[in-house]
């Protein structure tokens, strides 16, 4: 089965209204325009691909029967989206144990990559990414999912607020707190020779 | 964090962000399954303007009226009757509840017959109203006609108030002195849930509905 996804004009708001009333052209828009941010979301909390496709899997069946609950005005769709994935991220880690990334997991070739031309740049900076990402995924969750809405998917204190379902002030503080916390773990990194985190260090420090 | 400190920071962490930016591995068989889902939800249902599926709370509502209508219909079934009464002048045979063969009677039958009493609501629980028009009140002071031993139990009912010739009380198990004549007694029928009638009771004879009201609310 598949839809014509509706044109970019129709609003995320717009979307969610028509899929509460039974709307899969809108279902597949809001998929196919949204699916990434949740994904990343999810990658990022749990550190396993399998895990964060299963999460998102669960949030659009969630939106699919609670469509109607959204309620605009109150935060964006993205915001809204990523709060249902961090619940379900959490519900999985708590269900399963703190998952373990896998760093040497074959990376799915992304549209529009291009080849580098330096190899051993190449190699640097993904060894950097893969210890500020083992950082962030060693973080306590509260302090991960902070991070994770705010420094990674860039939601404003506000919408992470109310994903997070908490008050913006505990949202500024756990920031602040879980930055501190990956300076702190990215040094003890660099403590014992890990070159990576060497340069992110000087960033966080 | 300095501000160049800062700027770093976002720079590490957005290189980060956009590497985790890419679709699920699997995104096409994550559609096809979200799309199926979909269908099998919204299966046949043809979207109206208005109308949301996943509002819990237009589900709660619904919920709370079946709860509510149906612990009304539980508490009216408990062993309550309603009373209705006969037109004026009405025979007896011309309504079948005063046929001594009452197996053939029905409440379904009743109905085109008889018209509800207009007793005001009594100040008690077991007076609460049954219908537009009807009161349930407990059936008092009835007398078990002969033919109703070995019926169901009783239930719930229904009270049919008619005319009767006085020389027909002794086929009801009534006796009365002096009773052996035309002239018209007025009495209640209690009709079972089944329609078969279970009992009677006579009441004072009264020529307008107040002086009716006055002695059923004696009675009760």
């Amino acid at each position: 089965m598949s839809h014509q996804p509706l044109p970019d004009s129709v609003s995320d708001d717009d979307l969610l209204e028509r899929i509460a009333a039974g709307d899969a052209a809108a279902f597949t828009t809001l998929f196919r325009r949204r699916q990434t941010d949740v994904y990343r979301v999810a990658l990022l909390m749990t550190g396993v691909r399998a895990a964060a496709e299963d999460v998102t899997q669960d949030v659009f069946l969630a939106v699919m029967r609670d469509a109607a609950r959204y309620e605009p005005g109150r935060s964006t769709v993205t915001a809204w989206l990523c709060g249902i994935a961090r619940n379900h991220a959490r519900r999985r880690l708590e269900r399963e144990g703190r998952m373990v990334p896998l760093p040497d997991e074959p990376d799915v070739e992304r549209p529009g990559a291009v080849a580098q031309p330096d190899p051993l740049g190449d190699l640097a900076n993904a060894q950097q990414l893969d210890a500020l990402r083992r950082a962030v995924l060693s973080l306590p969750l509260h302090y991960r999912e902070v991070v994770v809405l705010c420094d990674l998917q860039e939601l404003s204190y506000q919408d992470a607020a109310v994903s997070l379902d908490c008050a913006v002030g505990t949202v500024r503080s756990r920031l602040h707190r879980a930055r501190g916390l990956l300076a702190a773990k990215m040094r003890s990194r660099v403590s014992l020779g890990d070159a990576a985190a060497k340069s992110i260090t000087r960033c966080l420090a | 964090m300095s501000g160049d400190q800062g700027d770093q920071y976002r720079n590490a962490i957005g290189a980060l962000a956009d590497e985790a930016k890419m679709p699920p591995a699997s995104v096409a068989r994550l559609e096809r399954e979200l799309l199926d889902a979909f269908a099998e939800y919204y299966g046949g249902v043809t979207p109206r303007a208005g109308w949301r599926r996943g509002d819990w709370r237009q589900w709660v509502a619904v919920a709370a009226l079946i709860a509510i209508a149906a612990s009304i219909g539980a508490w009216r079934f408990h062993s309550d009757v309603t009373v209705t009464t006969v037109p004026d002048g009405a025979t007896p045979q011309q309504l079948p509840v005063a046929a001594h063969d009452s197996a053939s009677m029905t409440p379904q039958a009743l109905a085109p017959t008889v018209s509800p009493i207009s007793i005001p609501a009594p100040h008690t629980p077991a007076a609460r109203k049954a219908g537009p028009g009807r009161e349930t009140v407990k059936p008092v002071g009835f007398v078990e006609l002969p033919n109703a031993a070995g019926l169901p139990e009783f239930e719930s009912g229904t009270i049919v108030r008619l005319e009767l010739p006085a020389a027909s009380l002794p086929a009801y198990g009534i006796e009365m002195p002096g009773a052996a004549d035309e002239r018209p007694v007025e009495a209640d029928l209690l009709v079972g849930q089944d329609g078969l009638t279970r009992a009677i009771r006579l009441v004072a004879k009264s020529s307008d509905a107040t002086g009716a009201r006055d002695s059923h609310s004696k009675q009760e």
